[in-house]
């Protein structure tokens, strides 16, 4: 019974935990543009993510040894300094984009300028970090994360036509006045926002810091293979009420408060507060996953003693990486820049990490000497091959796709 | 650390290119500009739209509607801005350029009074200041279809 309830909330964790500020504005903004023509994509980019983050967990509790330790090893020390650095940017730039994210929660809530609340939720954040145990910090904000199924809610609320909803997911056209390029442009955010790097070096390092052994493997592919795309479900409703609500009038999202607006014409005021505590509680734990993912990477890359569960003292680099970053996604939102652009931007830049991250849990996902019998399967190596060709595919396109069509516009 | 100096040089400008406006160099290219501006424009107007009928439906909070309008009227303030500071290359262009310039200013009449009165905490007026929305919405997707 205990087992069950661990099990259960590890899934509850995994699917409240599974979205961030990338997927609110790349779902909402891609659904209040594209309607329905961009689900195929979502669904692309959630079965990659299963597949490596299942792949990565399993390296992780098998080998003990979490994805960017495996990187520097499989690369080399110039390939992988190459591969922190535009890891660590690429995350740097996530999480000033969450703590923009919770900050413009709260603003949306008290009417005051977002602004004046990035400093407190980067103090709030290093404060959890610091004080509060792992497991009871994941599954906090991963089950106040829940709450974002008021989208789903709100979807059946706004009682769209079905058969016309299944038609435009089977049958996608890229819509006549929109080029073809810019709807690539957000496919590849869409996949990025999906295939994040920070979350399977979050998810393998968490599993070294839960202390996973080969015996709870079924608890890594419960949480990639159920968790995750119930996750994704999350990230579908949110781009499907952007979908029937934005999209008919013609909205463009630029802002945090028209991802929400459409759970406040479906539901009122009570679905509102909850999709703004929903907003809250994903991008603080996404804040968290990425602080401490910058910290993780580090850390794994130079050797360092690190993990949130050891003591400041031991691992004082790990700690002050952790702070650093913290600081650095303060200082860089302070500047005034537009969160939902450095979002963007950020999905766009990791989609030309993606390779680097993923080749090398590939690679030694098939290595008997470190997995044994726990090695890649056929299944998972055909899988893990066509996603590193796609992820290769939107690497190679995704700046070019960047400047032709001016971001997106 | 020379060697990191051109790429990193190129990088910025580039990143600061790809959000440039550039300038009109023709009518047809000021038409088309004119029609990315309408468009941005009715996004902004059909935002506010959305949210005046949510708070005339009891649907929507003070704060939250306060910060809604309030990003919409900006967005709509800086597309207006941005395209009347351009200078219209030819006869053609003037034409556009005021019949462009007349909608986006009743556009910008009306979410200017609606973040007044929200900010005022005038929730319960916003219906009324926002009665024009839909029809000034409409006449800006015109527009943008017309000169598309």
């Amino acid at each position: 019974m205990k087992r069950l309830l661990a099990v259960t909330l590890g899934i509850l964790t995994a699917i409240g935990g599974f979205v961030d500020i990338g997927d609110l504005v790349a779902s909402s903004l891609v659904g209040a543009r594209y309607g329905f023509a961009l689900v195929w994509m979502l669904l692309l980019g959630l079965v990659g993510i299963c597949v490596y983050a299942e792949m990565a967990g399993r390296v992780a509790a098998v080998s003990g040894r979490p994805t960017f330790d495996l990187v520097r090893e499989r690369l080399g020390p110039r390939v992988g300094l190459a591969n922190l650095t535009a890891s660590l940017l690429v995350t740097l730039l996530t999480l000033a984009a969450e703590l923009a994210g919770v900050a413009l929660a709260v603003e949306l809530v008290s009417a005051v300028p977002y602004l004046l609340w990035v400093p407190a939720a980067g103090l709030l954040v290093w404060l959890v970090i610091w004080r509060v145990r792992f497991e009871t910090m994941e599954r906090i904000f991963g089950l106040l994360g829940l709450v974002l199924i008021v989208f789903i809610v709100a979807v059946w609320r706004l009682s769209p036509d079905w058969g016309d909803v299944l038609h435009q997911v089977t049958a996608p056209k890229v819509p006549a006045d929109e080029p073809v390029p810019t709807y690539l442009y957000y496919a590849i955010a869409l996949f990025s926002s999906a295939m994040t790097p920070y979350e399977v070096f979050f998810f393998s390092s968490g599993g070294i810091e839960e202390r996973w052994k080969a015996t709870d493997l079924a608890t890594v592919r419960i949480n990639a293979f159920i968790g995750f795309p119930l996750g994704g479900l999350l990230a579908l409703a949110i781009m499907s009420a952007a979908a029937l609500v934005l999209n008919p009038a013609g909205v463009s999202v630029d802002h945090l408060s028209q991802v929400v607006l459409p759970t406040s014409v479906a539901l009122g005021k009570f679905g509102l507060g909850l999709a703004l505590l929903g907003v809250f509680a994903a991008t603080f734990g996404a804040a968290l996953e990425t602080a401490l993912s910058s910290g993780y990477t580090v850390a794994q890359y130079f050797g360092w003693t690190w993990g949130k569960s050891a003591a400041p003292r031991r691992a004082a680099r790990f700690h002050v990486v952790v702070l650093v970053a913290l600081l650095a996604g303060t200082a860089l939102i302070l500047t005034g820049l537009d969160p939902v652009k450095v979002t963007e931007y950020s999905l766009i830049f990791a989609a030309v990490a993606l390779p680097l991250t993923y080749l090398p849990i590939l690679v030694v996902a098939n290595d008997r000497e470190y997995m044994g019998e726990r090695a890649n399967g056929r299944l998972a190596n055909v899988m893990g091959t066509v996603y590193l060709v796609i992820v290769l595919l939107a690497a190679v396109a995704a700046l070019p796709l960047m400047f032709a069509t001016k971001a997106g516009q | 650390m020379n060697a990191w100096r051109a790429p990193a040089a190129a990088l910025v400008l580039v990143l600061a290119c790809a959000g440039c406006a550039s300038s009109s160099r023709s009518d047809e290219d000021y038409r088309r500009k004119a029609a990315k501006t309408a468009e941005a424009a009715a996004s902004a107007v059909r935002t506010a739209e959305i949210g005046v009928r949510a708070a005339g439906d009891g649907k929507a909070t003070g704060p939250y509607l306060s910060a809604l309008l309030n990003e919409a009227d900006k967005d709509l303030n800086e597309v207006a801005g941005g395209f009347m500071s351009r200078q219209p290359p030819g006869g053609d262009a003037d034409k556009v350029r005021e019949r462009t310039g007349k909608l986006l200013d009743q556009a910008v009449d009306v979410l200017d009074d609606l973040r007044i009165a929200v900010r005022r905490g005038q929730i319960g007026r916003l219906p009324e200041v926002g009665k024009d929305l839909p029809q000034i919405a409409d006449r800006l997707e015109s527009l943008d279809k017309e000169l598309a």
